[in-house]
């Protein structure tokens, strides 16, 4: 079996296998070289599965198995030998519960670990069982995770979300919850004394049955009706109030939005608020808005009246006219938002347009976006162009370390879409879906961002690259080592492409061409190489992948330029993406190389004398207002120097007409010839704080005055 | 959750009430009496938060102090002698949501309710507690009480007191959980209001010792202090109290103190030869005990039935079959 260069060039150029030659594409059992040693997964310990955080009190969405079980052994396995039969069942039944998931089990943990503890000691010697079964159950007492597991596929981007949604929802509108069951049961109350207050409650029948059975006989109920009758109140609600406290409280009762976890059943089932389609969810939306408005209305109602504010006159014409133009975004806020989990495949041209008008609102949307053909496929970086909405792009096998990112676009008040690459099982190889997902991210075919508005005011805040490895070079290198034919170890420097992650899809096999060993020549490059050079230097070479088949046998395959243009596309949205982030900016490398260039800065060594100037110049503001406040009216007027009055009513009880209290209860002249220049001097003498100053005799006819104004004159300055 | 519209109507349909839409029936303390300055004093407090009227309570124990709650337009609980603060507990366990004031006096609280006061700084529920420390009982007629000075000639002292007067602020600063101690006399209505404003903002038991002038029995026991200015020690701080320039021309002595320093608290307590005032202590974290216990819910009466059902089930014996 042979392939000629030329063939090989040909195929580079057409895309077309020759038809006498023996080139195949990859097989589905073919995986990139480089994925190779991770290909049996169930044998390592890592991210997934994940396992979904039931306990409500814990704002966690998930955790993964293999943290679960480090927690689990640092708790009960002694360190050293002692612990090291504990560590190897217990981790046994890691590597068990691992395989179940693998086979499709998505039951809790607490299933699959009874089910793997079966099957373990099914398999176990009868020695060995006693003890597995005692540590096993060592362990079993000491876990406290339980929740769903989940493996990494394709349904894992919407089982993840909806449970986060559901979490984060329950936490977000606990308070409203709260808020409204606590209204519910003091409208009630506020009716129920009313309801105390008729005459219908005061009936010997009520009164018997209210008493209850033990005391019946010692009571004469017909008697006690009749002494009540008279005691009953006479202030009943008025019949207005009454209805529209009712009103509110049917509304609160009825309404569909909020629902407590263990509340009493009433009324009908709360909405649907995890839908499949955008158009669905803004239909929703919009017939759920005069809804809304009504229970807004009724909390301020309920508000008003449970804390006896509510006025007739002014605020009935204002809720005969509330509709939902009246909802404010903070009144919107405090209601449940809508998940729309939806794949690229499912949406057509017109969703898409809805989806990039939604990211401009500030609408509660919060879309799932799941892709499966990353090659071809990338939308997220558009919907961060509005700045409004939270972005998260992901591959399914980083879901776990963007847990928090998660709960974070959740609770964002505004839209927020998570796009998510998981690949489907039908089109891919039989490369574990992790992996597959792993490759994209590394591949920088779906490379990870963030978009977080709410973290500041600038991209440099609130976009985010990090999550990818090696964010500043176009891929990171790896090693590949094997052995060749002669069982020699081979060391390779290696790059992870877009194409080495496109041979996982089958639907690109065509794009390769298998080069047997005989073909192999120093005019085939790795795709990594061949993307280095300039175009004219390309003439005469054939770039190629490494990829291993399912004899593990190491084999090459020629790449098609179709396949190689698609490659330097993603390799340019990289670039993109990367300048967004802060990574190879161009502006910033511009504004270095200017600053670089310019000439160092003179010291100004004039200005500082001017500042100095202007800090000591006095203020004499303050001063001015001081002296004015401390000046004393003309001293031949009577005055009390009002702000010190202690209100001991001595001078008010001595001639209310003369002296008076002001808004502030303290006492001031109110008429000076409303009383006698005596009762002045009188009150200036018994005023305990000594701040009345009785001024000069207003009548000089007045008797006794010489006397008066020598006794007046302490209190004159 | 508050309907954003409930707040915006809840003032644009409130009636801005006045001083005397606070004040009750016509007081009957002395002529001359401080808790006439306490009484306006409150009022104003009252009239510049806008306190509804119906989630304000007055309580108090027995002596003139304890006629405070008369002459409020508010509600009121006149309690049994040094009985006030385990009621205005109760209260405030069960109704959070008023404001709860507390008029004590030297006898009621220090003495006779002493065991009261110091378990009710320890739970530091959020009530804003006035003790007018007029150093007497006046209410029958002159005997002695803790806080007498020594010396003092009174229908149970008549040869003087032979003890050393109890200091109520030394005592406090030494309780646990303490959250907000404050001095003022009742001559400066400045503080006084300043004081009692800032002790009623505290979230947590506000302790506010009150020197109040009785000009029937203790006619001349603050007279220095009100004649000379110089025998008082204003503490100023950005988180205290402030003074007017008025009255920082009047008042010469005033120094800064951190109120959150409980060292230097005890220290200017303990040995001012000046009379501290304004705020001592005040610690913003100390937990208010009613919202340790504060129930995550409010329950229906078929809530509480079915938890006693519940609880009383677990100790049924169920007939043999």
């Amino acid at each position: 079996m042979s392939v000629t260069m030329q063939e090989m060039i040909n195929f580079h150029l057409t895309g077309k296998r020759s038809e006498e030659g023996e080139a195949t594409g990859p097989g589905p059992d073919t995986c990139p070289a480089l994925l190779m040693p991770y290909r049996q997964l169930s044998e390592l310990r890592y991210d997934y599965p994940l396992v979904l955080i039931d306990d409500p009190a814990s704002p966690a969405i998930a955790d993964s198995l293999t943290g679960i079980f480090n927690r689990l052994l640092q708790g009960i396995a002694p360190e050293g030998n002692a612990g090291e039969q504990l560590r190897q069942h217990v981790l046994g039944l890691e590597k068990r519960i691992r395989e179940l998931v693998a086979d499709g089990h998505e039951e809790s943990l607490s299933t699959l670990w009874k089910r793997a503890e079966r099957s373990l000691l099914a398999d176990c010697e009868e020695v060995e069982a006693e003890s597995l079964r005692n540590n096993l159950a060592t362990a079993r007492f000491a876990l406290k995770s339980n929740g769903k597991a989940l493996n990494c596929d394709a349904r894992l981007p919407a089982q993840l979300l909806q449970h986060a949604f559901k979490k984060v929802e329950a936490r977000r509108t606990l308070q409203s919850v709260e808020k409204i069951e606590s209204l519910i049961i003091r409208l009630r109350n506020i009716l129920k004394v009313d309801d105390l207050k008729n005459s219908s409650a005061r009936t010997p029948q009520t009164l018997r049955k209210n008493l209850g059975k033990r005391y019946k006989e010692s009571f004469d109920f017909d008697l006690m009706a009749d002494l009540l009758d008279d005691a009953t109140p006479r202030n009943r609600l008025p019949a207005l109030r009454r209805k529209r406290i009712k009103v509110a409280l049917a509304v609160l009762e009825s309404q569909r939005f909020f629902r407590a976890p263990n509340a009493e059943k009433r009324g009908p089932d709360q909405y649907q608020f995890i839908v499949d389609s955008l158009p669905a969810a803004l239909k929703a939306y919009n017939e759920r808005l005069p809804q809304i408005a009504e229970v807004v209305k009724a909390i301020a109602i309920a508000e008003l009246e449970c804390n006896n504010a509510y006025r007739e006159e002014k605020h009935s014409s204002y809720f005969e006219r509330f509709g939902p133009p009246a909802l404010a975004p903070e009144d919107l806020a405090e209601f449940p938002s809508y998940l729309i989990c939806t794949h690229e495949s499912q949406c057509n041209v017109r969703d898409m347009a809805s989806l990039t008008e939604l990211v401009s609102s500030d609408l509660p949307m919060k879309v799932l976006l799941q892709v499966s053909d990353a090659l071809t496929h990338q939308f997220a970086q558009s919907f961060a162009a509005p700045g409004n909405a939270f972005v998260l792009q992901s591959s399914a096998s980083n879901l776990y370390r963007e847990c928090k990112a998660i709960r974070k676009g959740l609770e964002f008040n505004g839209p927020a879409v998570f796009s998510v690459f998981a690949p489907l099982d039908e089109v891919t190889s039989d490369v574990p879906a992790y992996l597959i997902a792993a490759a994209a991210m590394e591949s920088r075919v779906f490379p990870a961002f963030g978009y977080d508005p709410g973290a500041g005011t600038g991209l440099a805040d609130r976009f985010d690259i990090a999550s990818n490895p090696k964010v500043s070079i176009d891929w990171p290198h790896r090693t590949l080592s094997y052995e060749d034919e002669e069982l020699q170890m081979i060391v390779e420097d290696c790059v992870f492409t877009a194409a080495d992650f496109a041979i996982t899809d089958r639907a690109y096999s065509g794009h390769f061409a298998f080069a047997p060993k005989e073909s192999w020549s120093d005019d085939m490059l790795p795709v990594g190489e061949y993307l280095e050079l300039a175009d004219v230097d390309t003439f005469e070479k054939v770039p190629y992948v490494m990829a291993v088949d399912g004899d593990n046998v190491l084999r090459r395959f020629v790449v098609d330029d179709s396949l190689i243009r698609i490659v330097k596309r993603c390799r340019e949205r990289w670039h993109a993406l990367q300048e967004m982030g802060g990574v190879n900016n161009s502006y910033a490398s511009a504004a270095l190389a200017n600053v670089q260039a310019a000439p160092a800065p003179v010291p100004e060594v004039e200005s500082a004398p001017v500042a100095k100037e202007v800090v000591s110049e006095p203020l004499d503001v303050a001063n001015e207002v001081v002296d004015e406040e401390l000046a004393a009216p003309d001293s031949d007027d009577p005055y009390i120097d009002t702000p010190r009055c202690t209100t001991c009513d001595e001078c008010t009880n001595r001639n209310d007409r003369m002296f008076a209290y002001d808004e502030n209860k303290q006492a001031y002249i109110k008429d000076p010839d409303a009383g006698t220049y005596r009762q002045l001097v009188e009150a200036a003498e018994e005023c305990q704080v000594a701040i009345i100053h009785p001024g000069k005799p207003r009548n000089p006819d007045e008797p006794g005055l010489k006397e008066l104004v020598e006794r007046a004159a302490p209190f004159m300055a | 959750m508050t309907a954003r519209a409930t707040e915006h109507l809840r003032r644009v349909g409130a009636e801005q009430l006045s001083l005397e839409d606070y004040a009750g029936c016509a007081p009957r303390w002395c002529t001359g009496c401080g808790d006439n300055a306490i009484l306006a004093a409150v009022q104003k407090v009252c009239r510049e938060e806008q306190l509804p009227l119906e989630k304000i309570v007055f309580v108090s124990g027995i002596g003139c102090s304890s006629r405070f709650p008369h002459y409020m337009g508010t509600y009121g609980f006149h309690g049994l002698h040094g009985r006030a603060l385990p009621i205005a507990e109760g209260i405030k366990m069960r109704r959070p949501d008023l404001h709860v004031f507390v008029n004590t006096g030297d006898g009621d609280c220090c003495s006779i309710g002493a065991a009261h006061w110091v378990h009710a700084t320890r739970y530091n529920m959020n009530m804003t507690v006035m003790m007018h420390d007029n150093n007497i009982y006046g209410l029958t007629k002159n005997q002695a009480s803790p806080t007498s000075p020594l010396g003092t000639r009174s229908n149970t002292t008549p040869r003087g007191s032979v003890l050393e007067p109890f200091d109520p602020l030394q005592a406090t600063l030494g309780f646990s959980n303490l959250s907000f101690v404050a001095q003022v006399p009742d001559w400066i209505p400045e503080l006084l209001y300043q004081v009692i404003h800032e002790a009623h903002k505290h979230r947590g038991f506000s302790f506010i010792r009150i020197l109040q002038r009785c000009p029937e029995f203790q006619a001349n026991r603050w007279e220095p202090c009100m004649q000379d200015p110089n025998k008082v020690l204003i503490l100023t701080h950005e988180d205290g109290v402030q003074l007017s320039p008025t009255l920082a021309r009047a008042y010469k002595n005033h120094q800064e103190h951190d109120p959150s320093d409980i060292v230097e608290a005890r220290r200017i307590v303990g040995t001012s030869e000046r009379i501290p005032v304004g705020i001592i202590y005040r610690n913003k974290d100390v937990p208010c005990y009613e919202d340790m216990r504060m129930p995550d819910r409010m329950y229906t009466p078929e809530h509480v039935k079915n938890g006693l059902e519940e609880e009383l089930d677990k100790f049924t014996i169920w007939p043999r079959d």
